[in-house]
């Protein structure tokens, strides 16, 4: 079970929070939470900070951002190349950390309106497979030379994903 | 105001099959594309170990600086192997020199980009600081130039970009979502303003 939030502060400033349980065979094994701000800048969008953390120790954590292009409601396209990984062995239980040194940035121009996509995957002790949380940023559309948000209403199609597997 | 666009190629470079980068630009030119080229120039000349690190550190796509660093710890590896030949030692430490200072390569042109970014959900030990970018726009077609200092301090921000190109917008600190111009007075949109300091 996870509930998540979209904030948008001004029209170049958004993040997402999110929390939720996670388990195996209906037994609860962790509470997650990450969160993701996005600043706008020209073409360019910065996952930053780009956080994590669990309630018990994980391992292969693995930070993703990818960019996809596309409008309000659409599932978006994946925007060839811009896949950025950032991965942590091993993280203790509460302790948060951080895509580092900068988080994730994508940059394109060539599509009129964007979502960056970012998640977060881990493993928990001798369990198969891995939990992963994902999230759609808000739509960002070209206006003039530079990208804005374009509300905290306005997201892709399927902006949230949380599971397993294996 | 131009930008310098260099094709310095080593001999044999015109019968090369397509280079790696797929968005070109000045600065693939530059870097990027040669240094693809120095890999496989190694690779014939039966050094393909060195060839492949080379290829492993350059990125398909250029759209940020992440992979900066690897490729000058490469290069300057290639620069001291004694099993390089001289010429593709002396390409390797030109290809350092270019990373060292890519707007000597490029050239003044394009524009920059520079935002305050401040987290809502700022940590302890972080304070807010400018992010800023060098875009080729409008000297060629949109593409990644070189990322900028995240840096507290504006002066040093304009100093950064004023070395690059004449089209600078700053999103400052005390109006972050309003883009202000700080390039040159002839080249400013009729829309933008012009920066001013947030004490005046």
């Amino acid at each position: 079970m996870t509930s998540g939030c979209y904030d948008q502060y001004g029209v170049t400033s958004a993040d997402y929070e999110q929390t939720g349980d996670w388990g195996w065979d209906g037994t609860t094994l962790g509470l997650a939470e990450t969160y993701v701000e996005w600043t706008l800048n020209g073409a360019q969008n910065t996952a930053k900070p780009f956080e994590y953390h669990t309630s018990v120790p994980t391992k292969n954590v693995l930070f993703e951002g990818n960019l996809l292009y596309g409008g309000v409601g659409q599932l978006g396209t994946q925007v060839s190349g811009k896949i950025g990984t950032y991965a942590i062995s091993s993280v203790p239980a509460w302790e948060n950390v951080y895509w580092q040194p900068n988080g994730y940035k994508s940059y394109d121009s060539s599509k009129s309106c964007y979502s960056q996509l970012d998640g977060w995957t881990w493993s928990y002790g001798n369990y198969p497979g891995y939990w992963y949380v994902s999230v759609k940023s808000i739509v960002y559309c070209k206006s003039g030379s530079a990208y804005y948000f374009q509300g905290d209403n306005a997201l892709p199609a399927s902006p949230t994903k949380a599971g397993w597997s294996s | 105001m131009l930008c310098l666009h260099r094709r310095r190629r080593l001999a044999g470079a015109a019968n090369d099959p397509q280079p790696k980068s797929k968005n070109m630009s000045r600065r693939t030119d530059a870097l990027e594309t040669p240094a693809d080229l120095l890999g496989r120039r190694l690779q014939r000349f039966g050094l393909a170990m060195q060839s492949t690190r080379l290829h492993g550190v350059i990125p398909d796509e250029v759209s940020g600086d992440e992979h900066l660093e690897l490729l000058r710890q490469v290069l300057t590896t290639l620069a001291e192997d004694p099993a390089v030949p001289p010429e593709f030692e002396a390409e390797a430490k030109r290809l350092l020199r270019v990373a060292d200072n890519l707007p000597k390569a490029i050239g003044r042109c394009g524009t920059v980009y520079a935002a305050w970014a401040s987290s809502h959900r700022r940590r302890r030990d972080e304070a807010g600081c400018y992010t800023c970018y060098w875009d080729q726009a409008p000297d060629g077609t949109p593409a990644f130039l070189e990322q900028g200092p995240q840096v507290p301090d504006l002066d040093l921000v304009r100093e950064w970009a004023h070395a690059r190109s004449d089209r600078v917008y700053v999103r400052p600190a005390w109006a972050p979502d309003t883009a202000f111009w700080a390039g040159a007075p002839t080249l400013r949109p009729n829309n933008i303003e012009p920066l001013r300091d947030a004490s005046k």
